[in-house]
């Protein structure tokens, strides 16, 4: 206690560079926040966006189907592993799709699209595609009914002018060699120009069945948790309760959207090499202060070593010097990064042209407050400054008090 | 009151930061290193930048490219390219062009005997491709195909595994022909398969020839884009080039890759910005390290500071001296920091930084980023940080321009 009386003291003595020296590593420390805000942030919602709209946290395909997606890559009655799945995992949503390409023929065009055949609620509840149905409406429940309904991506719909009530007619080649030719009627338009579904042509599970000539299988299973944090886990219990399914592949997102986890592990850590710089710095900065005013000071710790005081007292006295600077300078550090981070997690930054980091778009700047954007700073401000105080502590603690007394 | 000759206070400020070797060296540890990172930051950006230019460009698309102007919007098989021959001749007679390329867009679906996918195929001129995008030099396996060869096609690599063909091996593709929507569909043999480093590339994409795309869209001698090559790439995105406004006559949309990749200059834009940012910070963090180091030397000698001011000294000779230290102090640590980071930037200019695993808009940096070494990093980069530390040390020269002189003696 009466060492951190005594480092409070010394804080306190040389008032203004004391401060300067808290500016300097707070500063450090909003920077780290800020950065850390925002690469978090912006991952984090595409993150969110494509796993809640798209590809889930886990799938399940045929082994190979990821790298060389083929319509005959079918993963057999899907029913019994859906129920497999349920049983295993606490609450988890869980929708088969079926997945191919088709042309799409509209007012005096072709075009190649991306099909996806749905199962019509429990999609629903995966993806929440019915919200995403701009015109018109999302599949009806009939099952009969609805094999000759199609959704369209808003950017597939525009492109081939047709509107909600339009017939559609599609071209493929089915799963047994065969022509696939059918005519639908669009229900719907799915989601913006720019969404993740502008290309995409949406059947109902019957339909694309028939379509494509498919009985009894799916291509993907498409798993969301309730939580995210628990997709390893999941994915253990998965790959156990499946054993006896030959020749599936669960995979996390992480594995299906590849490209983009590399990516984002590869910016991530150019991230570190400029925190690294921005660290180093203000370590710098903080080595003069604390080198200085232990020089200043060593006739007082001679004379602390003359009166009887150990070493390592000296040495704690110093380094809870450096740390009450370090504690001080990260509350005025979270003053300056809260608000901000705030600000980006509330406001953030729109971009005028979306940049595309492994197959995803990004279209906003935005933060996050988070418990881990202040943790982290604080951590690495409070044991850079330990660290760089260590040596400035220990040519302290090793002044003879003779040759100390002597210089006073 | 007698004032300081300016070389007396140079002699001065030069001894001064020699006196507290260990503090000087500290600051201007500081300073060089927040200069080398800055050098580093903007070789860095700059070659990023570059690299991801020549990317984009030399992918496919190449530096420029001509249009219909509706087609960009909407790509529809009619809308070719207006006046094709007199664009021609115009592309061909300028002295900035070096090398042209026709091409024909279809969009279908390709088949071989274990499956079909939807992709997108370009009819091109074999001959003249090279001398616009990367196409020859991204063969992996197989013979790049001549004109003269009979229906080759070039297939992504990632299109072949997926249809489970290999060179030599039937594919038939399936599309609709202009005007009258019919169906069309041709046979042809892969000749060689492609990697791009790029996943749209090889996901999705074939190459014919020129003229059996048009045949497959009933089109007779039209294209629907012409790629082009300049003798620098500066000169792609010139406006003002004359080649501009002819084309703009004859009823075609010419457009640059600064137009054609709206998120490169997007990214351009943002990288000022990034940069002023890292100068903000630099300049935050460096003028505190200076404040702090220049007031606990003030501190010091304020008893000379008193003794001076009592000897007559004007109080702007002391500030100026104080500037003077921090001048110094900045100058040996802006000269460690060209140094170091020039150093580094040249270094990562010879060996590059692999950045492999990062995907921009679809294509893996599979080139090393090479810095790029600029006039800027030597002048005005380092000058600006010299005028930093100049700035930074403005309010403690006040403070001791303001010293009185008994308060200053009697803190002794």
């Amino acid at each position: 206690m009466l060492i951190i009386k005594m480092a409070l003291r010394n804080v306190l003595r040389q008032r203004r560079r004391s401060f300067i020296t808290i500016c300097s590593m707070a500063i450090g420390f909003a920077l780290l926040s800020i950065s850390l805000s925002i690469s978090e942030g912006s991952y984090n919602v595409i993150i969110k966006q494509f796993t809640e709209n798209i590809t889930g946290h886990i799938q399940i395909h045929t082994e190979h189907y990821l790298d060389r997606p083929s319509l005959n890559s079918k993963i057999k009655s899907p029913e019994k592993i859906v129920t497999i799945i349920e049983k295993n995992l606490d609450n988890p949503i869980v929708a088969s799709r079926i997945k191919g390409g088709a042309l799409a023929y509209g007012v005096k065009r072709v075009l190649p699209a991306a099909v996806i055949g749905v199962q019509v609620e429990r999609e629903d509840k995966l993806s929440s595609l019915s919200r995403k149905v701009k015109k018109g409406l999302y599949f009806s429940n009939v099952a009969e009914e609805n094999h000759y309904e199609a959704l369209l991506g808003s950017k597939l719909a525009n492109n081939l002018k047709i509107k909600v009530g339009d017939d559609l007619v599609l071209i493929a080649t089915g799963a047994d060699g065969s022509i696939a030719n059918d005519l639908f009627q669009v229900k719907g338009i799915v989601g913006s120009l720019d969404s993740m579904e502008a290309n995409n042509i949406y059947l109902s599970e019957g339909g694309a069945k028939r379509f494509f000539s498919i009985y009894n299988a799916a291509h993907e299973i498409v798993i969301l948790l309730p939580n995210h944090n628990d997709i390893y886990s999941a994915k253990d219990t998965l790959i156990r309760s499946l054993q006896e399914q030959p020749k599936l592949a669960v995979n996390t997102w992480q594995e299906v959207e590849k490209q983009f986890y590399q990516s984002m592990v590869a910016d991530k850590k150019g991230n570190n090499v400029t925190s690294f710089i921005i660290i180093l710095m203000v370590a710098i900065g903080v080595l003069n202060t604390v080198l200085m005013s232990v020089l200043e000071r060593m006739h007082e710790y001679g004379l602390l070593r003359a009166i009887g005081v150990r070493p390592s007292n000296i040495i704690s006295l110093v380094l809870s010097e450096s740390s009450l600077l370090a504690t001080l300078s990260c509350f005025l550090g979270s003053a300056i990064s809260l608000p901000v981070n705030y600000w980006f997690a509330i406001e953030g930054i729109e971009l005028e042209h979306s940049i595309e980091v492994g197959g995803m778009a990004f279209n906003r700047i935005v933060g996050e407050v988070s418990a881990q954007g202040t943790i982290v700073p604080f951590i690495v401000v409070f044991f850079t400054t330990i660290l760089v105080s260590i040596f400035p502590a220990i040519k302290a603690a090793s002044v003879p008090p003779t040759e100390a007394l002597e210089r006073g | 009151m007698n004032s300081i000759p300016i070389s007396k206070s140079i002699h001065l400020a030069w001894r001064n930061i020699g006196r507290n070797p260990r503090r000087s060296l500290l600051t201007l540890l500081v300073i060089s290193v927040g200069t080398a990172s800055l050098l580093l930051a903007h070789g860095f950006i700059l070659g990023t930048e570059q690299l991801m230019i020549k990317m984009s460009t030399e992918l496919f698309a190449g530096q420029a490219q001509i249009h219909h102007p509706e087609f960009k919007d909407n790509a529809e098989i009619e809308f070719t390219v207006p006046n094709l021959s007199k664009t021609i001749s115009a592309i061909e007679s300028d002295p900035n062009i070096d090398g042209y390329s026709k091409r024909v867009l279809v969009s279908g679906m390709i088949a071989s005997a274990h499956d079909s996918i939807v992709i997108q195929v370009y009819g091109v001129d074999f001959a003249n491709e090279p001398k616009v995008s990367r196409l020859k030099r991204a063969i992996s396996s197989g013979k790049y195909p001549s004109n003269s060869m009979e229906r080759p096609i070039v297939l992504g690599y990632k299109v072949a595994e997926q249809l489970q063909v290999s060179l030599g091996d039937k594919v038939v593709i399936t599309s609709a022909e202009a005007f009258s929507g019919e169906l069309s569909q041709d046979m042809f043999r892969v000749a060689a398969l492609t990697n791009f480093h790029s996943r749209p590339m090889d996901n999705g994409v074939g190459f014919i020839k020129i003229q059996s795309a048009q045949k497959l869209l009933k089109l007779k001698d039209e294209v629907h884009q012409v790629s082009l090559h300049f003798k620098t790439i500066d000169l792609a995105a010139n406006k003002d080039l004359d080649i501009r406004r002819t084309l703009e006559q004859y009823g075609v949309l010419a457009e640059g890759w600064d137009e054609l990749f709206p998120s490169l200059t997007a990214m351009m834009e943002m990288n000022k910005v990034s940069i002023s940012i890292i100068i903000a910070i630099l300049f935050a963090l460096i003028s505190l390290s200076i404040l702090n180091t220049t007031f606990m030397s003030i501190f010091e000698r304020m008893f000379e500071f008193g003794v001076l001011k009592a000897l007559g000294t004007k109080s702007f000779s002391l500030g100026l001296m104080v500037v003077l230290e921090c001048f110094f102090i900045g100058l040996l640590g802006v000269i460690l920091g060209i140094i170091t980071g020039g150093g580094l930037v040249f270094w990562f200019n010879y060996r590059g930084i692999v950045f492999s695993d990062f995907e921009y808009n679809g294509m893996s940096m599979v080139e090393p980023i090479k810095t790029i070494i600029s006039i800027d990093q030597f002048t005005t980069l380092p000058l600006l940080m010299l005028f930093m530390c100049v700035i930074a040390s403005i309010y403690p020269a006040f403070h001791a321009a303001g010293i009185s002189p008994s308060q200053a003696m009697s803190k002794k």
